[in-house]
């Protein structure tokens, strides 16, 4: 197994706050963040639930793929391009493709579906681009890579999942760079499954926060490159951050409620910790999943403090982001990059007033950091808790 | 106790509740934790049943909890706000 | 590091359990073919479609606890229970205990149920456990729930990529010291858009699946699931090991795979076109050849019941004959149409698309 190092050599990012990372962190970092009612989606709902909505048509994307394909091929197109590989450069490697989704692996079409329960003979055009977009196959095919291809779906830690995942195909000699990450976009049925939980909220989220009651759905895509320290060395490229944890654990407790004591997280994160020879005084931040619903929070605040303090810093992006479901874990790996390379973390918009059985309070302002090591969470429903963690680069 | 005996046969089949028949079930009995032992995903089924079938929208989880204490107070709840009963 | 495989657990149209999947391969048992109405706007079409038969799973779960479970979750939980109970092993520590599960198309039944309740109820009507249940990772949620595996889980959906993500994902976390067990799942369910869909690609011509006949399109749609209870330790097997997975080969590159010491090439031909263009390609000159997807239907993950096809021979040190083995054969190939007895530590290579003109080669080797 290989001793090598992992570097982040390239990341791209697009969601609500921005098309590209830089946009994105600019955004951030006015603490502005605007949830709307949706454009896209139209509904029979008395209530226009907000939600935070790529502006972008991405029109000038592959025109046979579905907006999630769109949306990651984007983040791909960037982090390729911020890592100075062509695609020319990558036919000449081993090179895996691991992207986390949840709308984009599903057969959900509504108006074919419609079509199709009312009786009719609708034409395959939308099964043939189900068959065609499997998110982590189409980048393979469109580049033609030759590595490991899959697509995890793991609801919200599908990203985090699928980083997780290249990881230990780098280890394992299997690849020898990895496109890594998630995408997902704003889906009505995905917009309706949540409001019929009763978590989403009528107002922008506010996690942590004590008034706190829900989350909103966001879209986008995250996308690392991965590569070993040797490699990156030997192209005389730069590495952004180090990739040295990734904990994975289920709670084995409920469908759609994290387990109240945070057992999973909690051994998610002691393995991340213990894999990279971390202590918890060593790390400098959190970026919390930080969905903002009443459960989410309380429970993943508690392990915090415990595992750390109550005063570490904390931030929850989906305060300018929503929750992009399988995007969610990457884009989040993403800022968790950019706040070591930025030395500070955005404020958390939405949060106001502590709640003290979240023991944690995310921040208020941009706080300045001087940290090497950032972690991030990711919790999912189906009780999957999962962790990675950062080093910033020499 | 007609409604009553409505919500006991549209609970257990909605919810797919083997091996109880309607007469198992009394009309002061919790359906929570205890007695059927419905959970939270459970709670908000219910909601999405009432509006089904009785035109009722409930998304305070405050006010569903009161309602949803059993049969009895599930029906009371129903004849207070639904135009369909 | 290969894979050891210490139980299998079936749940397919040859019925549930490995004792089941035997006959099958004996050709004692036939598959259970169902005749499915196809909706179609000017009159009714039946497919025949390998349909699951899901039995016994109330010897592991009360019927009363499995209220919410779907269908395929419940095909899940069967096969997970069946391959612990075949390897006869209790787990020490659960949290040493792995979930990966690989579906194609996952549990998209209940996908349509959701859409059914919106459309005839309105939008204020989506059924939350429908929304649940339609999560492609409820299935490996309610495995690690029910069996109180709190182990790490994951959840793999990339079509004729997934068995090979599952096999590969469960050999590096056991390669790292992540786990000692691994319960890996692979599965696909049937339901009447699929039909529609396998209709409208040409399926339903044939009556049954002829895996040798290339020109012809002779799929027919099949569900079920597989499990596999994994570990790295291969003196503990009674089926062998999963030896080598090598992913994404190029047909010019699979002869030296083929030529290895295997004493059969299953192929997970499964009567589709366009994946029969690129099966012509391999050389399989002299090879002894079987496909077994005519007992089990076509589906992503048929490529997982080659797989238990495989084990289940080395296990029984005999390779079964093809079914199918006199249709349309294509020249050249020698397709198996008796019993092959095999020695121990004998291999048999499985060989599965990937994309045009490459491959996924599993050789698996007896103990």
């Amino acid at each position: 197994m290989s001793r090598s190092t992992l570097e982040v050599s390239g990341m791209g990012c697009i969601c609500a706050p921005g098309n590209n990372l830089n946009e994105v962190k600019q955004s951030l970092y006015t603490g502005e963040r605007f949830p709307m009612p949706p454009k896209k989606i139209e509904t029979q709902l008395d209530f226009a639930y907000p939600v935070f909505e790529v502006a972008s048509n991405l029109q000038d994307m592959d025109e046979e793929a579905t907006r999630t394909t769109k949306l990651a091929l984007q983040a791909v197109h960037e982090a390729l391009s911020q890592a100075a590989l062509s695609p020319l450069d990558l036919q000449k490697l081993r090179v895996g493709v691991a992207i986390g989704t949840t709308v984009g692996c599903t057969l959900n079409n509504e108006p074919f579906y419609r079509e199709y329960h009312a009786g009719n003979n609708p034409g395959m055009a939308v099964v043939d681009r189900y068959l065609a977009n499997n998110p982590a196959q189409y980048i393979a095919r469109k580049y033609h890579l030759t590595g490991p291809v899959a697509t995890v779906a793991n609801a919200c830690s599908s990203g985090t999942d699928a980083i997780g995942l290249a990881k230990s195909w780098l280890k394992n000699d299997m690849c020898d760079l990895a496109i890594a990450g998630g995408a997902d976009e704003l889906s009505r049925v995905t917009y309706l499954g949540f409001i019929s939980l009763l978590i989403s909220s009528a107002s922008g989220c506010r996690p942590f926060d004590k008034k706190r009651d829900g989350l909103n759905l966001g879209e986008g895509a995250g996308i690392i490159i991965l590569e070993k320290e040797n490699r990156l060395q030997q192209r005389g490229a730069d590495s952004l951050a180090q990739l040295i944890g990734y904990g994975t654990y289920a709670d084995a407790y409920h469908p759609t409620a994290p387990h109240p004591e945070g057992t999973g997280l909690k051994k998610a994160i002691e393995y991340a910790l213990r894999e990279s020879d971390i202590s918890p005084e060593m790390v400098g931040f959190v970026n919390a999943h930080g969905t903002s619903t009443p459960s989410n929070d309380k429970v993943e605040g508690n392990i915090i403090a415990e595992i750390f303090s109550d005063r570490i810093p904390v931030v929850s992006t989906k305060a300018y982001t929503g929750h992009t479901l399988g995007a969610a874990g990457a884009i989040e790996a993403v800022f968790t990059i950019q706040a070591l390379i930025d030395q500070k973390l955005p404020a958390t918009p939405g949060f106001e007033q502590p709640d003290e059985e979240c023991r944690i309070s995310p921040t208020t302002d941009i706080l300045e950091i001087g940290t090497e090591i950032g972690i991030s969470n990711s919790l999912a429903f189906g009780g999957n808790n999962s962790t990675l963690l950062f080093r910033r680069a020499n | 106790m007609a409604l009553e005996d409505d919500l006991k046969k549209l609970i257990i089949e909605e919810l797919k509740i083997e091996d109880i028949e309607p007469e198992d079930v009394n009309y002061d009995d919790p359906l929570f934790g205890e007695g059927l032992g419905l959970d939270s995903l459970d709670a908000v089924e219910l909601v999405v049943i009432l509006k089904k079938n009785y035109k009722i929208d409930l998304e305070d989880m405050d006010k569903a909890r009161e309602a949803f204490a059993s049969i009895n107070s599930l029906a009371k709840f129903i004849r207070e706000n639904s135009e369909e009963v | 590091m290969a894979l050891c495989v210490l139980g299998i657990g079936t749940v397919c149209a040859l019925g549930s359990g490995i004792d089941n999947f035997k006959l099958g391969l004996k050709a004692e048992r036939q598959p259970n073919i169902v005749q499915m109405p196809v909706k179609r706007a000017h009159g009714a079409f039946n497919l025949p479609v390998y349909q699951a038969l899901v039995e016994g799973l109330d010897r592991f779960i009360p019927r009363r606890a499995l209220r919410r479970i779907d269908g395929f979750a419940k095909m899940a939980l069967l096969s997970t229970h069946l391959a612990i109970e075949d390897a006869g092993i209790e787990f020490e520590d659960k949290s040493r205990v792995g979930i990966i599960v690989g579906s194609g198309n996952g549990p998209i039944r209940t996908t349509f149920s959701l859409l059914d309740g919106i459309i005839d109820y309105g939008d204020h009507c989506a059924s939350p456990i429908h929304f649940a249940n339609s999560l492609h990772n409820a299935l490996a949620s309610q495995i690690s729930i029910f069996l109180n595996i709190n182990g790490p889980c994951t959840t793999i959906t990339c079509f004729n990529h997934t068995v090979a993500n599952v096999l590969l994902t469960a050999q590096n976390w056991l390669n790292v010291g992540m786990v000692d067990y691994i319960i890996a799942g692979l599965g696909d369910e049937y339901c009447d858009v699929l039909g529609y869909s396998a209709v409208a690609y040409g399926a339903g011509n044939s009556d049954s699946i002829q895996p040798f006949n290339f020109k012809t399109c002779t799929f027919l749609p099949g569900e079920g699931y597989v499990t596999y209870l994994l570990t790295r330790d291969s003196e503990k097997s009674m089926y062998g090991n999963i030896e080598k997975i090598n992913i994404n080969k190029p047909v010019s590159e699979i002869e030296e795979e083929i030529l290895s010491d295997s004493e059969a090439v299953l192929l997970s031909a499964k009567g589709i076109i366009s994946e029969n263009e690129s099966f012509e390609k391999i050389d399989l000159t002299n090879k002894k050849v079987a496909a077994y997807s005519p007992l089990y239907g076509s589906m992503p993950v048929t490529a997982a019941f080659d797989i238990s096809t495989a084990l289940v021979s080395l296990k029984d040190k005999v390779i079964y004959p093809s079914p199918q083995n006199e249709a349309n054969s294509d020249e050249g190939m020698n397709i198996i149409n008796q019993k092959i007895k095999l020695d121990k530590n004998s291999s048999i290579t499985c060989i599965e698309l990937a994309e045009k003109d490459s491959f996924n080669i599993y050789v698996l080797k007896g103990v």
